[in-house]
């Protein structure tokens, strides 16, 4: 439903914003970052109210979070995702190049561990069960998108779809459905 | 907007009232780095584990360093000690906690009494003067560090955890013996068991060195480094951070961040810093297949 932009880049924010060019400062030391050293999105840090390494993980998942990917695992967000439904994961093959790998697949498993959230996707591929495990904040996952929202799971965890996979996995109409609307949709857009 | 920045700072960076400690500098110009010199290191507490993501998208485990009050109390020199060494004190402490002897050393420093000292060998050229706060860009990201602290205590482990032993088999008539040691000797010659001989006992909280980890953040406000891997110990525990002795010279850090700041980093040098600093990990992409 939503697709993030790589924001690598973006998160480099420039030094010499944060100092304005007085007369007192210009005789002041500026740094410079090297070619090895990254300046990430910076953040007041506020241990009031909790501490040391709660502040720095709230901080990170805002850093890697910016793009609102934590909504996909906020309950109260119409956006949430939820064990059972089908979802569209497009990763990028590695940082250096644009290209994108797909998988679609049933969400099994959900983890809410702040940063280290992650989720688990299954499919049978050829006859074959595969299990995708996917880092929520991971810069390599470009977009993740709810082709279809699960109906009738009662549980936290699809295990059980393992060894007992009814007609879960008959995703091919959906992603061929899915794949005409993506075309249709480009069309119009261009 | 730079002194409002700069005051916010210095609130967080200590607590206390920042203005009573500034940084003490050298009186002299700061003494030039050779291949020869050795800097002291720094006192930090080990507050957990987390990850980051670097440049590659790699996902990296980093233990958190917090540098809290981290000051030189005392320089030993080669006159009157017999080797140049520098005595690092961390983490305040109230004096009421404190013994008559050791506030007595406090004072002729004149700093606040400190919860953890530790000596750090130094060269000449590197010494610092009493009083001299280190904080965490003493470090470079991209640098390799050693950290040493005791390790978690295990208790009473019997010899296959603590030597890693093998044991005796699990069936085919081994009775009640499976996890024991073994034999512990000879016979009539040496007829003793020899000192030394690894058995059960008390296992961990003894000193250990993880060496050449990288340093991957560094944190100017709340005076954090990231390095990369694990700590030895447990959180909170006072750890002794120093550039790794295995990587000298040119192979301590990335070529752009040399030379490491010496003796350490000047204060003005940190204002102008952003709060954070990140260590690319560099060389080539680790997802794309070499042709």
């Amino acid at each position: 439903m939503f697709s993030f932009t790589r924001t690598l880049g973006a998160r480099l924010s420039g030094v010499t914003a944060r100092f304005a060019s007085t007369a007192a400062n210009a005789a002041k030391p500026t740094y410079k970052a090297p070619a090895s050293v990254t300046v990430p999105t910076q953040f007041k840090p506020n241990t009031k109210g909790q501490g040391l390494m709660q502040l720095i993980a709230k901080e990170e998942v805002k850093r890697m979070g910016a793009d609102g990917r934590s909504k996909l695992f906020n309950k109260s967000h119409p956006d949430c995702l939820r064990p059972g439904d089908v979802v569209l994961v497009e990763t990028l093959n590695s940082m250096s190049a644009d290209k994108t790998s797909t998988f679609v697949g049933v969400l099994i498993a959900m983890d809410r561990r702040g940063l280290h959230s992650n989720f688990t996707v299954r499919n049978v591929v050829l006859k074959v069960g595969v299990e995708m495990k996917y880092m929520l904040y991971s810069p390599m996952i470009k977009s993740v998108r709810i082709m279809k929202r699960g109906e009738g799971f009662r549980r936290a965890k699809l295990f059980y779809l393992r060894d007992n996979p009814g007609r879960a996995f008959r995703l091919e109409g959906l992603v061929k459905q899915d794949k005409a609307a993506q075309a249709k949709k480009a069309a119009k857009s261009a | 907007m730079a002194s409002l920045l700069s005051s916010v700072r210095a609130g967080l960076r200590t607590g206390l009232n920042a203005e009573c400690r500034s940084f003490v500098t050298a009186a002299t110009q700061p003494a030039t780095w050779t291949h020869k010199s050795l800097r002291t290191g720094v006192i930090a507490r080990k507050k957990g584990m987390t990850a980051m993501w670097d440049e590659w998208g790699v996902r990296i485990p980093v233990t958190v360093l917090q540098l809290e009050q981290c000051q030189v109390v005392q320089v030993l020199n080669e006159e009157t000690h017999g080797y140049t060494a520098l005595q690092i004190g961390s983490t305040d402490r109230t004096p009421k906690n404190v013994t008559q002897p050791m506030m007595g050393h406090f004072n002729k420093a004149g700093v606040e009494p400190k919860r953890k000292l530790f000596e750090f060998e130094v060269t000449p050229d590197a010494v610092l003067p009493v009083g001299t706060e280190l904080v965490a860009s003493h470090f470079v990201p991209g640098q390799f560090v050693d950290c040493s602290a005791p390790t978690m205590g295990k208790g009473f482990q019997g010899a296959m955890k603590r030597h890693g032993f093998g044991g005796q088999p699990a069936t085919h008539g081994t009775s009640l013996t499976h996890r024991s040691l073994g034999s512990t000797g000879q016979r009539k010659d040496p007829g003793k068991v020899f000192k030394g001989k690894k058995m059960a006992g008390r296992m961990g909280g003894n000193q250990a060195t993880v060496q050449s980890l990288k340093v991957m953040k560094i944190d100017n406000d709340l005076n954090l480094i990231y390095v990369k891997g694990a700590v030895p110990g447990v959180d909170e525990q006072f750890v002794k951070v120093r550039d790794a002795i295995k990587k000298r010279g040119d192979k301590i850090a990335p070529a752009d961040v040399l030379p490491l700041p010496f003796p350490t980093i000047q204060p003005e040098a940190v204002k102008a810093m952003p709060r954070e600093l990140v260590a690319k990990t560099g060389g080539a992409d680790p997802y794309v297949m070499k042709e």
